[in-house]
């Protein structure tokens, strides 16, 4: 699930494949950070957003695996405000 | 996508595609040349990693079948056959030519990923079977078992792999490439790496450079996981059974992560690198340390440069450069080498400043130093076509700059201003050296190796010896002689055709090599090398010879030539018929040459370079082509001379003196006129008599005669005064006037006129 707090996107329980569009969305209109707290899953489309938007993520996911692995290959927050690269 | 990114990997690929070729063909012959394989896998790697930044599925996938078919050559000491080399040609071929597809539509064609899979099923055929005896949903594994898999620190950061290498026994690097289109067959990638048993780390990189937001289409697959696991390929098959085609498991001992100081540091540069940590160990006075240092710094840096790690080491004192090469020998030091995350394309390496002036005193390692500078020396790539334009700007140059000398003239002449005169004259001289300079320059810009031309030969004779079942080995020698860019271009076509002769008519087959007491295989020699301000270019061959008798009755028989000729032709001249325009003396039209435009083909091409082409062919020993050609085309220097009104260009090349003749020097033998010259009857024809101009009334008393050499001869001849010496741009007639003989082209003066070069050549004739 994707809720919108500001220009904070927060992610919780599992994101699945149908968040990426409303993830990238929430990104395009200017959201500056992301919070995965509450995050139990997250599938790759999501993942591959928050890449190419080279946007950062603040606190710890919900679920072992999503913190152990892919937390350090994420940015993390506050993101720098450079523009994404093209 | 990025254009500059897809040209610099166009050009990038069309070299490694070369590379591979060429190193596939020698590795044909000498299939147990280690470094040979190196470099072919790391050729075929670095392309399939460059093609991954583009989305360009198909490529990628033929590349990857080669990359893997080559590490098992490489790793598992498969044995490369000729069908496997076939297989990898025609793999390469098809990768050039999707390169050329996409330097013009950018994408690759439609029919791209059925031809793909089929190449990619013919270079797996090769050792897939070895691979997984099972034969079932598996991925194959590559065993590794001394280095680590390449790639890895670009992958994972060291401390990552510091934590791997601690692990006891062995690894699975597992890379995993999902399709694009596999969110919509319900795939979830992440989901399946994360749950990779026994997962020790993981990776995340973009197939393809992530493009502006708005172009992003979230439900495309962009992503690729690298992943090391401790589990066995046993348990590790199951997790990816649906995905097999996206994965490759590369099986290696975690003790070759700690063994590397870089994972990945050949032998060689760890051998390096010791050494020069021994040296640097030993006791010596502090001046010959300082070199002995510099030295070591040095090596050190050009070895980890060669194999693509951070060269940066600190080289401050001995015992501060020992430390660091310590460190880059044992286990990998996440702080130091925090910075070496690079992807494999080839990094521009910033020279450390310290390094220049500690560099410089090591005149000991001169000669390393050197020779590993050059694979980081910086190439530019620039557009044929800018300097093209470049060079016809010269040309203009050339051009407006030789109105100076009439403009010098007329204000003499017409203003009566002769210090002006003499001022410009002054001038001209400057313009004229820097215009020679800047001409110079340009020229060796468009200079170019012969070689750029013979490395394609050794596959075209492979392909052709393996056709015509003939043994060939071909020597290519002089490869680094250097010609003008169009000179070498013109070149590939009649080379391939006499090659091609070669190969069908010249060369034998071995079993009638044997009998004539000939090694069963033919040696094909391809020589080039400079003579003078022309390149000469020798394709020698080891066959049956030209039996002139046989070509003499063939010309007939074509109706080349009469009776008449057919009785009085010497040999020479005999074998020189198949430069004859229809001459084929093969049987049966093959497909490899003896369609009958052959050599006449090659002659014309030649001729049109500006260059000659002689034979010289002994019976059952051989036969050898001489081509002979200018180094560069684009600028002539010709001599002027005036024959009454009319002006005339000669070409310098072919003067060697000019006299002035008194009309008594000249002496006539029966119609033919000569003069003595330094001791020797030179002949002398009158320019007026050649061109058969209407001759001025009165003899002059003293004749101006320029001697020259032209098809062979050396002769005077006589003109009314001579000009100047001009560098013009020569343009060949064309249209209707292309027939005409006599001449070599027209040329531009600088006053507008134009002016006819002469082809002497053909005038005395």
């Amino acid at each position: 699930m994707i809720h919108r707090e500001e220009d904070i996107i927060r992610l919780e329980g599992a994101c699945p494949v149908e968040d990426a569009e409303a993830l990238l969305q929430h990104i395009q209109q200017g959201a500056a950070a992301l919070d995965w707290s509450g995050c139990t899953f997250l599938h790759t489309a999501c993942v591959q957003v928050i890449l190419a938007a080279g946007i950062g993520v603040r606190g710890t996911p919900a679920d072992d695996k999503l913190a152990r692995w892919l937390a350090p290959l994420l940015l993390t927050a506050p993101p720098p405000p450079t523009e994404t690269e093209s | 996508m990025n254009d500059d990114l897809l040209e610099q990997f166009i050009a990038e690929a069309r070299d490694l595609l070369v590379e591979a070729g060429e190193e596939l063909l020698a590795l044909e012959r000498e299939p147990a040349d280690k470094a040979r394989i190196n470099r072919l896998f790391r050729s075929v790697h670095t392309l399939k990693g460059s093609s991954c930044l583009f989305d360009m599925p198909a490529l990628t996938q033929v590349l990857h079948a080669g990359e893997d078919l080559f590490q098992a050559v490489r790793e598992r000491g498969l044995a490369l056959t000729p069908e496997m080399v076939d297989a990898t040609l025609s793999a390469l071929d098809q990768t050039g030519k999707w390169i050329d597809v996409l330097e013009h539509t950018e994408a690759l064609p439609a029919d791209a990923g059925p031809r793909a899979s089929a190449l990619a099923e013919a270079l797996r055929a090769h050792f897939q079977p070895a691979e997984t005896p099972a034969a079932n949903a598996q991925p194959a594994a590559a065993v590794l078992p001394g280095s680590p898999p390449p790639g890895l620190a670009a992958w994972f950061p060291p401390a990552t792999l510091a934590a791997c290498a601690a692990l006891p026994g062995d690894l699975h690097l597992i890379s995993y490439a999902p399709d694009e289109s596999c969110f919509f067959k319900g795939e979830d990638p992440l989901y399946l790496a994360l749950h990779i048993p026994g997962l020790a780390a993981l990776a995340l990189e973009a197939s393809a450079a992530w493009e502006g937001l708005n172009q992003l289409d979230p439900y495309q697959c962009n992503l690729r996981f690298h992943a090391i696991s401790t589990a066995g390929a046993a348990e590790l098959g199951p997790t990816f059974r649906y995905v097999t085609a996206n994965v490759s498991l590369t099986r290696f001992a975690a003790v070759a992560l700690r063994g590397g100081g870089q994972p990945g540091l050949p032998a060689i540069v760890r051998d390096l690198l010791h050494t020069q940590a021994e040296m640097l160990r030993q006791e010596a006075p502090a001046l010959e340390m300082a070199g002995r240092l510099a030295a070591a710094a040095a090596v050190a840096r050009h070895a980890l440069i060669a194999c693509g790690e951070d060269p940066h080491i600190d080289a401050a004192t001995p015992g501060a450069l020992r430390d660091a090469l310590a460190a880059r020998l044992a286990a990998p030091e996440p702080s130091a080498s925090a910075a070496t995350h690079e992807t494999e394309t080839p990094a521009v390496v910033e020279k450390d400043p310290g390094e220049k002036s500690l560099g410089e005193k090591s005149l000991g390692e001169k000669g390393v130093t050197d020779q590993s500078a050059g694979a980081g020396r910086r190439v530019l790539r620039v557009d044929q076509e800018k300097i093209d334009v470049l060079m016809n700007l010269v040309g203009e140059l050339v051009v407006a700059k030789n109105s100076l000398p009439f403009l010098s003239r007329r204000a003499d002449e017409h203003f009566g201003a002769r210090a002006l005169a003499r001022e410009i004259k002054d001038e001209y001289g400057i313009i004229d050296r820097i215009t020679q300079e800047l001409q110079g320059a340009v020229m060796a810009v468009r200079m170019m190796p012969v070689g750029q031309v013979f490395q394609r030969f050794p596959r075209l004779i492979r392909d052709l010896a393996r056709k015509l079942g003939k043994h060939v080995e071909l020597v290519i020698g002089g490869e680094e002689t250097e010609a003008d860019k169009n000179i070498i271009e013109s070149l590939f076509d009649p080379l391939m055709h006499m090659v091609r002769n070669s190969l069908d008519h010249g060369i034998e087959l071995p079993a009638e090599r044997l009998a004539a007491g000939k090694p069963e295989t033919a040696i094909l020699q391809l020589l080039a090398r400079q003579d003078g301000d022309q390149v000469v270019i020798e394709i020698i061959d080891d066959g049956r010879g030209i039996d002139p008798a046989v070509i003499k009755q063939k010309a007939y028989e074509r109706g080349l030539i009469d009776e008449h000729r057919l009785s009085v032709m010497d040999d020479h001249d005999a074998q020189m018929l198949v430069f004859a325009a229809g001459f084929s003396t093969a049987a049966t039209v093959s497909d490899v040459s003896g369609r009958g435009v052959g050599m006449d083909v090659v002659r014309e091409a030649v001729e049109k370079a500006g260059g000659k082409i002689t034979l010289a062919s002994a019976l059952g020993q051989g036969t050898t082509l001489r081509l002979t050609l200018p180094l560069s085309m684009a600028v002539t220097r010709v001599m002027t001379v005036v024959q009454d009104r009319w002006l005339f260009g000669i070409p310098m090349d072919i003067v060697l003196e000019t006299v002035k003749l008194a009309r008594s020097d000249v002496t006539r033998i029966k119609s033919a006129e000569a003069f003595l010259l330094r001791d020797r009857i030179v002949p002398l024809r009158h320019l007026a008599t050649l061109l058969e101009l209407p001759q001025s009334s009165a003899p002059p008393e003293e004749i101006p005669v320029l001697v020259v050499r032209a098809a062979g001869k050396v002769f005077g001849l006589g003109v009314s005064a001579f000009g100047e010496v001009m560098e013009v741009i020569l343009k060949p007639m064309d249209g209707t006037l292309s027939r005409l003989t006599g001449y070599s082209g027209t040329c531009l003066l600088g006053d507008g006129k134009v002016m006819l070069v002469l082809d002497l050549k053909a005038l005395i004739i």
